[in-house]
């Protein structure tokens, strides 16, 4: 066996180290050693890889979210009814605001898309879109709170108003493709296209 | 005899593939090119090992490493191949579509 690169340790968290191999092989066989559409490759077959065995287990990924979810929601309503009615600004309050805007979004956005994954036509490119918006949402909502947030009460229901604009921005993107592409999936089986071109 | 398992649509296709390429090899790359030859799909091979795990996992193919040749780096290939199960699975699948089929004329007269 060839001596093992990180393409090929990357592919046996996945699969068997003499699938990872011959994986590689393929890829070789039809892409050449370099370049950038072996590359693509390679991402895209580690990338399909991923979002299989995610869809190998979805019920305690999803149920985890959803508890996730629920439970941070009503830390964060019960946050901020405390912050803005019974305390006056309290740090250990802004705390618990500020992980609780970051995690419960991301673990909804979670649920949601990954049920939107099975939609004839949400394909790979738009979860990688949305894992990427996901990351910038999460990262504007702690550089909102931790600068907001610092002027007490009122900051922090500041910055809560910012996020909202930025939910509804990730809550239309998925819907809108999710849309766009079953519509276009329909055509195509019309079209005697049928079904879903896998990739 | 345990019932045949549903197969998808895709999951046919690669058993299909797999089935014609049973002189010649069937491995990721001949599956993938076969597979674009005879269909309107042009598959991803992350849609095909994805696909073909799932095979496996089911118990419908079966698979063997082959030789390692120097127009891979030296890594082998593997080779799939169909198990009984999927054989009973495909030839399920077909039945239940002539069934759906017969009597409907405008496709009988398209395979007359």
């Amino acid at each position: 066996m060839p001596e093992a690169n990180l393409t090929h340790r990357l592919l046996t968290w996945f699969v068997s180290p003499q699938q990872a191999e011959a994986i590689q092989g393929d890829l070789r066989e039809e892409y050449g050693r370099h370049g950038w559409r072996y590359a693509v490759q390679v991402t895209q077959v580690l990338l399909a890889l991923f979002v299989h065995h995610l869809r190998q287990t979805p019920s305690p990924v999803f149920i985890l979210c959803i508890a996730c979810l629920l439970l941070l929601k009503i830390l964060e309503m019960l946050g901020l009814f405390v912050m803005l009615f019974v305390l006056e600004f309290n740090t250990a309050v802004l705390g618990v605001m500020a992980a609780s805007l970051t995690v419960a979004p991301l673990a909804s956005y979670l649920a949601a898309y990954s049920c939107l994954r099975w939609l004839p036509g949400f394909g790979r490119p738009q979860v990688a879109i949305t894992a990427l918006l996901l990351l910038v949402y999460a990262g504007v909502n702690v550089i909102l709170i931790m600068t907001l947030g610092r002027d007490g009460p009122m900051g922090i229901a500041a910055a809560a108003g910012r996020l909202m604009l930025f939910e509804t921005l990730f809550h239309i993107f998925p819907i809108v493709f999710a849309g766009y592409r079953f519509g276009k999936t329909v055509q195509d089986s019309e079209a005697g296209l049928s079904g879903r071109h896998s990739g | 005899m345990s019932k045949p398992q549903n197969l998808g649509d895709f999951e046919q296709i690669m058993l299909l593939a797999i089935l014609r390429l049973k002189q010649a090899g069937a491995y990721g790359v001949a599956i993938r090119r076969e597979i674009a030859e005879r269909t309107l799909r042009r598959p991803t091979p992350g849609a095909i090992y994805t696909t073909l795990e799932r095979l496996e996992g089911k118990g419908l193919v079966t698979s063997r490493v082959g030789d390692a040749t120097p127009a891979r780096g030296g890594r082998a290939k593997r080779f799939y191949e169909v198990t009984r199960a999927g054989l009973q699975a495909l030839q399920q699948t077909h039945t239940e579509y002539r069934n759906l089929m017969d009597g409907v004329e405008v496709l009988e007269s398209l395979y007359a």
